[in-house]
């Protein structure tokens, strides 16, 4: 097999996480490589330290069997290396033509000294590319890219990428927000890439996909190298074991609880483009788990249940009576608290102190005529820290230098100041090391087994297996089903969920 | 779908274009009911200042970035000009000297911007108070007097009686950044910086570099501002150039510079310029006092950016081009 571009031993950390470990890939000339794994499991990492956006802390790469180094996008471009981003990082105030020669446009001496952008020659350029493409008659040069919708975007992105004259190019879930009558288009133009002999890289989750298009597979697990397959050689069944792979253990002390009556009935919940006919009910006493790849819908149904986000249809009963919020403020009146996935951006206030993050949303309770009372505000604070075991020196602990661990038990803890009836946690160990991990698991336990429901929406499998009661799985706004403890498998939700 | 618009079609049906328009009803208006010809040299001399500082506050603010300092830093130049034309030194030699005070005082803050990533909001802030300190400190508290009038007939050199010479330099200034943000790579650059800085670096731009650049650019369009203000007359006096960022800023943000960034043309500049310079001389032909210049400004500013921020259908029209949205 002829080789184009080998990467070797590739390691890279950052604070507090092991990205990439001993990661290895290979690609062959003219092949469509799909690269899988979880969520998180390293593949946008592996994927930008190719494209110089990350620098790797160790490893080897090699181009037409020569070492390189690539220091930054630039090294990569000029190599003939290209990235189609998950996130078009295209400017919305600019025009196509000049997005896609962006920072690299031809340029022609006037008079022989002063270098001018060739916008003549930009045209000719871009007219071959887009009729090579085939989207010449479709988007328009001077269109400005704002005005373009999603797959317009990422034409003009693979565009973009063909004007370094690129021989790799890197898909990075370019599948995930496309309809699927695009997805067929995007499908037709990699063919036309391939034909010509580039050789793509293909990142994505979609089980369907990557057996329609790749040539070969490799699987990455927690930053390392599982394996490399044909297409041919594989099911899709032995794929998800590879990207899964893991084995329980103690990390999930789940307590014995006495589940209750439903107090959570949700019925067709429907929000514009992001969730359809979602229903489902959730008891006293109940771990739910919700399931499913990020952008699935999970948080946007968190966020349109408890009044963060406006739902558009869809019939909510919680404890008897309907539950209609229009603001956040109502649902956590109601004893419904949710608790973001974006820890320091929805969660805490990061410069604060534990004390005043964890009061933040009672201080109507705990003030008289506008004056907060001081004695009761720390009686409150030291009861939930010594709850949670909040390792801080003091109460008065700026949250911003507590571990990822001990800064989620604060934002646990500011949920239990409401006195909810009702928690919804959204991916609670994100971040967090291992050891703080199953202490989180504990509290939640505990928190279950004094009567508190909770919906815990999580990328982790094994914590959703080892947490939950019942689990649902969501994917691409609908409910796929639901699985009661003795159904669940790894195999099972990731099959259900891609 | 390919549609090749006619270019002046697509500047009438563009933002600028529009204000054009408006600037136009608003001029012949002006012309008929007052005697805007008989102040017309000091209507189109004030023009040729605003429009160089327009160009410099357009630079950074295409950045994302701002200077607060671009007002008070004219008064510092202007002392060192106004010392340095009275020592008899040659006035391109001057203007030289403008332009390296003027890219000097950019260039601190966009070192401490980039470099301790403090935003230039508050760099340039430090800048004004810093000016505003020095003034009572400079000789004669920055005052210069009795320039020559040799030298300030330079500057009020007029061509066919009316038309100001400096106002033809600012013209070509115009022009030439016209060709410069739109034909040379580092004007694609600030667009790009201003636009998505993330994305900017992934296509390979130095921001940093970019930053410093663009502020010096903006400095050296502040010393040849400050000649366009000060050759005309015969007195420097710095204090009085206290607030005059207030004229730069509405004239960038008025000719379509969007205050995040990312968005503007030179041409903008042009007719917001003309706008301005206009509601100058109307408050003054009215018979209005100053208030009513900052209230028309205070207007129009807050017209401009809340044309930029919703989705005005005169300003903005929406469609989608080639698939889902």
């Amino acid at each position: 097999m002829d080789i184009i571009l080998k990467l070797e031993d590739i390691c890279k950390s950052f604070p507090g996480v092991k990205a990439l470990d001993h990661m290895q890939i290979e690609l062959a000339r003219g092949e469509m490589h799909a690269v899988c794994g979880e969520n998180g499991a390293g593949k946008s990492t592996l994927m930008k330290v190719i494209t110089g956006v990350y620098k790797a802390d160790s490893g080897n790469m090699y181009l037409n069997g020569e070492k390189v180094t690539i220091r930054e996008p630039n090294d990569a471009y000029a190599k003939g290396i290209a990235i189609i981003f998950q996130e078009t990082s295209l400017f919305k105030d600019l025009t196509v033509l000049e997005n896609i020669f962006m920072g690299h446009e031809p340029v022609k001496k006037v008079f022989g000294v002063i270098p001018n952008i060739d916008y003549r020659a930009m045209k000719e350029k871009a007219q071959q590319i887009f009729e090579f493409l085939g989207i010449d008659k479709e988007i328009s040069f001077d269109a400005k890219v704002d005005d373009l919708g999603v797959a317009a975007k990422q034409m003009v992105e693979i565009a973009k990428a063909l004007t370094y004259d690129a021989n790799i190019l890197i898909f990075d879930e370019p599948t995930a927000a496309l309809t699927s009558k695009d997805v067929r288009a995007l499908f037709q133009t990699i063919a036309r890439l391939k034909e010509s002999g580039i050789s793509m890289m293909y990142i994505s989750h979609r089980m369907e996909e990557i057996f329609e298009i790749a040539d070969r597979v490799t699987v990455i697990r927690d930053g390392s190298f599982v394996r490399t397959a044909a297409i041919g050689e594989v099911t899709e069944k032995e794929l998800i074991a590879w990207m899964v792979g893991r084995e329980m253990n103690e990390m999930y002390p789940k307590a014995e609880v006495e589940i209750g009556k439903p107090i959570l009935e949700v019925k067709n919940l429907c929000k514009d483009g992001l969730l359809r006919n979602i229903s489902f009910e959730v008891r006293q006493g109940e771990i739910f788990g919700v399931a499913g790849l990020a952008g699935a819908g999970r948080t946007e149904m968190a966020e349109c249940l408890s009044g963060l986000m406006q739902r558009d249809s869809g019939d909510v009963e919680f404890y008897g009576s309907p539950l209609n919020v229009k603001a956040y403020r109502e649902a956590v009146d109601a004893g419904f608290v949710y608790i973001s996935e974006d820890r320091k951006k929805y969660g805490l206030s990061v410069p604060m102190t534990i004390k005043e993050n964890l009061t933040m949303s009672i201080l109507y309770k705990i003030s008289k005529n506008g004056f907060i009372d001081f004695k009761e505000e720390e009686n409150i604070v030291d009861d939930y820290m010594q709850k949670l075991r909040v390792k801080a020196p003091n109460r008065e602990f700026v949250v911003e230098n507590l571990s990822g661990g001990n800064q989620q038990k604060v934002l646990v803890a500011k949920a239990l100041c409401a006195k909810p009836r009702l928690l919804i946690l959204d991916e609670p160990t994100r971040g967090v090391d291992v050891g703080a991990k199953s202490e989180i698991h504990r509290i939640i336990s505990n928190l279950a087994k004094e009567g508190l429901s909770i919906i815990m929406i999580s990328s982790d499998m094994p914590e959703l297996l080892g947490m939950s009661d019942r689990l649902m799985v969501i994917k691409a706004g609908t409910k796929v089903g639901e699985l009661t403890r003795e159904e669940f498998s790894q195999e099972k939700v990731l099959e259900m969920a891609l | 779908m390919k549609t090749q618009k006619n270019p002046i079609t697509a500047f009438f049906t563009s933002r600028e274009g529009y204000l054009a328009i408006f600037v136009a009803i608003l001029f012949v208006v002006l012309y008929f009911t007052t005697n805007l010809s008989g102040s017309m040299y000091i209507f189109l001399r004030d023009l040729a200042y605003l429009i160089a500082g327009g160009l410099a506050l357009m630079m950074v603010i295409m950045l994302g970035e701002i200077d607060i300092s671009s007002g008070t830093v004219l008064g510092l130049i202007g002392f060192v000009t106004g010392t340095t034309l009275k020592m008899g030194i040659p006035i391109p030699a001057v203007l030289l000297i403008a332009v390296c005070v003027g890219m000097l005082n950019s260039a601190i803050i966009a070192f401490v911007t980039v470099r301790f990533r403090v935003p230039s909001m508050i760099v340039s802030l430090a800048m004004v108070k810093l000016h505003v300190g020095v003034f009572p400190l400079l000789p004669d508290a920055g005052w210069v007097s009795n320039i020559p009038s040799s030298i300030s007939d330079v500057g009020g050199a007029r061509l066919f009686g009316v038309f100001p010479v400096i106002l033809l330099f600012a013209l070509v200034l115009l022009i030439f950044f016209c060709w410069f943000m739109k034909y040379t790579r580092f004007g694609r650059k600030v667009y790009a910086v201003g636009g998505n800085k993330e994305s900017a670096k992934l296509a390979g731009i130095n921001a940093d570099k970019v930053t410093f650049l663009t502020f010096l650019t903006s400095g050296a369009l502040l010393g040849v501002t400050a000649m366009m203000y000060w050759l005309p007359k015969t007195q420097v006096i710095p204090s009085g150039t206290i607030g005059m960022e207030m004229y730069f800023l509405p004239i960038a943000v008025v000719g379509g510079v969007s205050i995040m960034g990312g968005t503007g043309r030179p041409i903008g500049i042009l007719v917001a310029g003309i706008l301005i310079a206009m509601l100058q001389r109307a408050c003054l032909l009215f018979g209005l006092g100053n208030q009513y210049v900052y209230l028309s400004y205070g207007l129009i500013v807050l017209i401009a950016v809340y044309a930029t921020v919703s989705d005005i259908k005169i300003f903005k029209g929406k469609k989608t081009v080639g698939g889902a949205s």
